[in-house]
């Protein structure tokens, strides 16, 4: 079985480890350009929210490079996403592509173990063993991915030369992928700390602090929000997202802990009493905990139409408005100019700068 | 009204929602307190389906809208989490209202039930609604074009400029379907199904439109921006073409929508079907 599924930003690396220690070939797409991005919008509806275009392009690359089986979290909620699957499947075959669709879906739990066992030449207990195996190495990887994209994150304001340390973010990244064992992957997520401090820093004592929040896919895809953590990096801001690929990994309520969603839940409640879905809680709560942590700003990203996201937007700026921290929305489609929002972003930067001198004072 | 929704909308809203806002501005100064149920989802055939994200969060969103709002009355309709009548009686109860409520709630129930039996028949005037074609236009085979929409565009001369009299002038006679309760949840339970009890509605409205009316053509009205449309509208259309080989047409309403636009494409969609049956 060849397999692919939609994933973003570095989600694969993880997932990877897990499905070849299963015995499973995966397939990944190239890395994501506009090409990707404009089949998948051809092909997708026009009103579409933008991660479904850009999953669809990717599915597209997986299936002319051979991919057999599609693999898609599915389920009835209210908000697009649980439906990507079965759309997309239509979409493609009625394209004239052949593929299987398996559907991730809580109540096709018993379905999906008898794909791992079937993987395991039908043996239960070499599924349960491998099964088991699979888990500790996607774990492993995932923290290791972690543990050096959040070296990268803090590292990058202070840098002397953005370039090397984004050069660096991505060769360590290429070693989780390529570590096949253990003892391998401890090795490159023991380096991470000692390989990023190594860097020449510019000398920059104090930055900025800037919360991202918003839609998963918007915050955790870089090819979607235009690289923002490394370019606001190169501008001496960190960005800390309140969602990484490691977090989005686990499972939905439980990702950021128990007592972050009831927190974020208590937090957000005088604003936002109902989650409907794309993070529109998490965000208005990370928003006011930001504000709460003393950090300069909060980024709001969201897909182009995006029904929570577009309905979430007035209690953001509201909730903005009370604790007087600055706020900036950004809405992203496959129509959205760099320029238009790197232009954006300096004048946050320079607006954030600015009030944190005036406090200063 | 509608302007007024606009300046206080969010820009990337659909429609509903900027008019829901501009009747808010215009009712809140008006009255003791608002009510806004938060309807969250239903129960079809068995399983959940949801309602719309928009929908589920108008509370907050008018909440965060407007400075100043009379006591909104909220009750939560959401069967995973309580009943009805636990919903209706927490209200009554935040309220302080001393009438009976049990029995205001019974009623009501029994109101609801025969209503929903009564439309659900066949035989209901909501079941179909075909408007006559007007007499001036009538040369030619005559030429049947179902309309799918949702009833709050459709039957809004303000949101939708009354798309279904712009079919009857064109010559064609417009077909409306409210599927039956039974319709709705054999679209409930395909293998496809979607996850909105709304959309379900709308996607066998849809399959009665070509399996049993036998339409020559589909108009779709949706707004702009409007999410779950995107997904069944492409499921409508996908059906339409491939399957039926039956021309469609997707309307997208807006506040920037032109009379004089929308009915050049009603026209000439008229048109090519009458050409195509000839």
């Amino acid at each position: 079985m060849r397999i692919a599924f939609p994933y973003m930003g570095t989600a694969p690396i993880a997932l990877q480890g897990l499905l070849r220690t299963l015995g499973a070939e995966v397939v990944l797409p190239p890395k994501p350009t506009r090409e990707t991005i404009e089949l998948g919008a051809r092909l997708a509806p026009e009103m579409m929210c933008v991660p479904f275009k850009m999953t669809l392009g990717n599915m597209v690359r997986c299936l002319e490079a051979g991919a057999d089986v599609l693999a898609y979290v599915t389920g009835s909620w209210s908000c697009r996403f649980g439906y990507y699957g079965r759309l997309q499947a239509q979409i493609l075959r009625d394209e004239g592509y052949e593929f299987r669709l398996l559907e991730l879906r809580h109540d096709r739990i018993p379905a999906i173990f008898d794909e791992v066992r079937a993987l395991n030449g039908g043996r239960m207990s070499s599924a349960i063993v491998n099964g088991l195996r699979a888990f500790r190495i996607g774990w492993m990887k995932s923290t290791a991915v972690d543990e050096v994209e959040t070296r990268f994150r803090q590292t990058m304001p202070s840098a002397a030369d953005g370039g090397d340390c984004r050069r660096l973010l991505d060769s360590m990244l290429n070693e989780v992928l390529a570590a096949d064992g253990p003892a391998a992957i401890r090795r490159v997520r023991g380096a991470a700390s000692r390989r990023f401090a190594a860097l020449p820093t510019n000398g920059r004592a104090r930055t900025l602090r800037v919360k991202l929040v918003g839609e998963s896919y918007c915050v955790v895809e870089p090819f979607i929000n235009f690289d923002i953590i490394a370019r606001m990096g190169e501008m001496g801001v960190l960005v800390d997202p309140f969602l990484t690929a490691h977090r989005w990994l686990g499972f939905h309520g439980f990702r950021l802990g128990k007592d972050e969603v009831k927190r974020m839940r208590a937090l957000s409640a005088p604003y936002w009493r109902y989650c409907v879905g794309g993070e529109d809680q998490n965000s208005v709560g990370q928003l006011l905990l930001a504000a709460q942590q003393g950090f300069d700003g909060v980024i709001h990203v969201h897909p182009f139409g995006c029904m929570p996201g577009t309905v979430v937007q007035p209690t953001m700026a509201r909730a903005a408005r009370d604790t007087g921290i600055a706020y900036l929305p950004l809405s992203l489609d496959e129509h959205s100019s760099e320029i238009g929002i790197v232009t954006r972003l300096e004048a946050f930067v320079s607006l954030i700068e600015k009030r944190r001198r005036n406090l200063a004072v | 009204m509608i302007e007024q929704g606009v300046r206080l909308s969010p820009s990337e809203i659909c429609l509903p929602v900027k008019a829901f806002l501009g009747h808010v501005a215009e009712l809140k100064d008006k009255v003791d307190a608002l009510f806004l149920p938060r309807i969250v989802c239903n129960r079809v055939a068995g399983d959940w389906f949801f309602g719309c994200p928009k929908a589920i969060a108008l509370p907050d969103l008018t909440r965060a809208v407007f400075d100043s709002l009379p006591p909104v009355v909220e009750p939560i309709l959401d069967g995973r989490v309580q009943t009805d009548r636990q919903s209706f009686r927490a209200t009554m109860s935040r309220l302080d209202h001393s009438a009976d409520t049990r029995k205001a709630f019974s009623r009501a129930s029994v109101a609801a039930q025969s209503a929903a039996k009564r439309t659900s028949e066949e035989s209901s005037p909501l079941h179909m609604f075909g408007c006559a074609v007007s007499d001036r236009a009538s040369r030619g085979p005559e030429v049947k074009v179902g309309v799918v929409g949702h009833a709050y565009l459709l039957f809004d001369s303000g949101l939708s400029l009354d798309v279904l009299d712009m079919v009857r002038d064109a010559g064609a006679r417009p077909v409306v379907v409210f599927p039956t309760a039974d319709e709705v949840a054999h679209e409930a339970q395909r293998e496809t199904a979607l996850n909105w009890y709304y959309e379900l509605e709308l996607l066998a409205a849809a399959r009665n439109l070509l399996e049993v009316q036998k339409v020559d053509g589909l108009l779709l009205v949706a707004s702009f921006a409007c999410g779950t449309g995107a997904v069944t509208n492409e499921l409508i259309q996908r059906e339409a073409v491939h399957r039926h080989r039956v021309p469609t047409i997707l309307v997208l309403l807006d506040e920037h929508t032109g009379e004089g636009g929308l009915v050049t494409r009603v026209e000439s969609f008229v048109d090519l079907l009458r050409l195509r049956k000839r």
